[in-house]
């Protein structure tokens, strides 16, 4: 109770270091831009704050990563075999940690097991923000579209997003995967290596996840084509596209840059599930996910092995839902915990 | 309300005839030929096409179709092919309705394959929901009572940490160390009932359970604690406590029970979706139920069992979403009108 309350005050006082004793003081009435508000209850917030740091640090790391495998500094392929016992488990104790492996080598390889969680962390996040763009903007257009025009396209587009939700998707993605693969090759040229097998990924993800987006932006499109300016737009003459992309889709941003946030973590552990499924990308090109699928078989033999990946994942996973929804909290006017 | 209902019955089944055809066009259009693959590596060419013919894939897709459907209503026998099951009478399989398809390799229908494997993955869908649900609702209300509090982070925090590790690494947590490693519960193997009664079944399901559990009681603490917040915000709820109803009451009474009706619906609708399954809790504890019957049937290429399966669960859910809808007509009489 006393958080939200200090929270309302500080909005209402914009930052209030002076009481408002002073009618007069023109500070102290200026008005705040929706934008300055969010920021303000975002920076009062601490676990988004701290979430929003893990979570820059994170994106930096991926974008680091393949900088440091082109100089070396990370190598995620080399085979150490001489770091591996007989029964090729590391020597030593927390997966044979070392000055040159800080944290360890993978079992049965001898790879640097720290360059591979963190060059699995590009890949994953590279899947899981591709997936959430496609998804986004699938969705943001079926939303729009179906808010917009009512009537029987909204009906066909609604129980076309129905029953997309009703396709049992772990399974969809899983039986898809041949036919989807070979497809993928044909459309891009590519051939069958981890490149095809993470647009594979993506694309399917992006397929069974717009949904959610489809009818928050379907909801939100069905008030904001009501108010003035989308009437005066209408009275004008503005053509659909215009309508739908120049008037409605900027009053969108604040919920779809929430969905955005909460899909990464939702499709960090889809791609996880998938490897462990074996569709998504394989080794040796590192995901988060196939890394994590590849340590169980190790959990009694090498503890720190198979803790890491899933410590790593968590991490990440819980960052991004905290930051998502805290940046829901902030970007909700009537927002109240 | 009978109109309702109707209307809503028939866009249920257009929904699944839809579903139906787009599996059917995905899956009949696979890179992997399904005459070739049950014909076996060896098979000279015009075997294959003999066999194509045989299973009835040389037919146009809708005529493949169709027939699905026809054997879904009314039953059907199998192999495809009319000729060939007069010429041989000993190959014949009858699958009654609603036949969901016949599996070339393992020469039973798929109906005979889910009677098989569903015992399991409802059984674990069960404990999964119990577990769910129980403490889903009791952490959401507590925390929606100690709001602000150490007891609400902690309860928040708790199942968001839980629900951030992957499904497949807290069964291999609980496989490795809570089975084997510290022998709190036994090795898991699925015992049905008849064999080792129900504390053996129970004890048995309750790693699996739990751990299909995990996945769906986050949401469910944070909407219970989100919706008994809302109700208690609401005028009726001043009124009760402003007439003098015992705190207690008022919560299970008034506030619970107006936060009860989105959770069924939420309810509903994911214990459909376990019902069908849990591929992933299933492939990781090696229980053979309806998820790890998809997984084989995927790495074999067996199309029918897949097809099959995949219109099940499909269906499974499209049923939970019209009956939600008509508990919720008839609880709340202004979706009617709509």
């Amino acid at each position: 109770m006393s958080e939200s309350a200090t929270v309302f005050e500080g909005e209402e006082l914009s930052g209030g270091s002076t009481p408002p004793s002073a009618p007069g003081e023109a500070k102290a009435i200026a008005g705040k831009s929706p934008m300055k508000l969010a920021m303000m209850r975002l920076r009062k917030d601490k676990p988004t704050m701290v979430s929003l740091t893990v979570v820059i640090l994170v994106v930096v790391a991926a974008v680091l990563a393949p900088l440091l495998v082109k100089m070396g500094v990370l190598d995620p392929f080399s085979y150490n075999q001489n770091l591996l016992d007989a029964n090729t488990i590391p020597e030593g104790g927390w997966s044979g940690a070392s000055g040159a492996h800080p944290l360890g080598v993978e079992p049965g390889t001898g790879r640097d097991a720290m360059s591979r969680f963190w060059y699995g962390i590009t890949f994953s996040l590279m899947i899981a923000l591709t997936a959430a763009m496609l998804s986004v903007i699938i969705g943001a257009v079926v939303g729009i579209i179906a808010g917009f025009s009512g009537g029987w396209v909204d009906a066909i587009l609604s129980r076309f997003t129905d029953l997309t939700l009703s396709f049992p998707s772990t399974l969809m993605l899983l039986a898809l995967s041949s036919l989807g693969l070979k497809l993928v090759q044909q459309v891009t040229g590519l051939p069958n290596g981890p490149l095809a097998q993470g647009i594979y990924c993506t694309v399917v993800l992006a397929i069974f996840g717009w949904t959610s987006t489809a009818r928050v932006v379907r909801g939100q499109v069905l008030s904001i084509k009501q108010r003035e300016f989308v009437e005066a737009a209408v009275v004008l003459g503005a053509s659909k596209p215009r309508i739908y992309f120049k008037e409605i889709l900027p009053n969108l941003w604040a919920p779809l840059l929430v969905l955005v946030t909460l899909m990464m973590p939702a499709y960090i552990s889809a791609e996880a599930a998938l490897s462990y499924l074996q569709v998504s990308v394989k080794p040796p090109t590192p995901t988060l996910g196939n890394v994590l699928a590849d340590s169980l078989k190790y959990a009694q033999v090498d503890p720190f092995y198979f803790f890491m990946p899933a410590i790593l994942i968590a991490t990440i996973v819980i960052s991004f839902n905290l930051l998502g929804d805290g940046l829901r909290d902030a970007l909700d006017p009537k927002g109240d915990r | 309300m009978v109109a309702y209902i109707i209307r809503r019955v028939i866009v249920g089944l257009l929904m699944l005839v839809a579903m139906s055809f787009i599996v059917f066009a995905l899956f009949m259009k696979n890179p992997v030929d399904p005459a070739q693959f049950s014909c076996g590596k060896n098979c000279p060419p015009e075997r294959i096409e003999e066999t194509r013919h045989a299973l009835g894939y040389d037919q146009p897709l809708v005529v493949q179709w169709g027939n699905f459907l026809k054997g879904v209503a009314v039953g059907r026998e199998y192999p495809a092919d009319e000729k060939m099951r007069e010429a041989n009478p000993e190959l014949v399989s009858e699958c009654a309705a609603p036949c969901l398809g016949f599996s070339q390799q393992l020469q039973m229908t798929v109906n005979e394959e889910i009677a098989e494997a569903a015992p399991i993955s409802i059984s674990i869908a069960m404990v999964a929901v119990v577990i769910w649900v129980i403490f889903g609702v009791l952490f959401g209300v507590l925390a929606a009572v100690f709001k602000g509090t150490l007891i609400d982070r902690g309860v928040v925090g708790g199942t968001l940490f839980l629900y951030a590790f992957p499904t497949f690494f807290v069964g291999a947590l609980l496989i490795n160390f809570v089975a084997i490693k510290w022998g709190i519960f036994p090795a898991p193997g699925y015992v049905p009932i008849a064999e080792g009664g129900v504390g053996q079944w129970l004890l048995q399901l309750m790693l699996p359970g739990f751990t299909l559990a995990v996945v769906y009681m986050a949401g469910y603490v944070r909407m219970t604690r989100a919706f008994v917040l809302e109700s208690m915000s609401e005028d009726y709820i001043r009124t009760a406590k402003s007439k003098g109803v015992k705190g207690g009451k008022v919560l299970f009474k008034h506030a619970l029970r107006a936060a009860l009706t989105p959770l069924v619906t939420m309810f509903g609708l994911d214990f459909a979706a376990v019902l069908g399954g849990a591929i992933i809790t299933e492939s990781v504890f090696n229980y053979y139920g309806l998820g790890k019957l998809a997984v084989t049937a995927n790495n074999n290429y067996d199309l029918p069992t897949i097809v099959g399966l995949v219109l099940l669960l499909g269906g499974l859910v499209i049923v939970a979403n019209i009956i939600v809808d008509i508990l919720y007509a008839i609880i709340d009489p202004r979706v009617r009108v709509a």
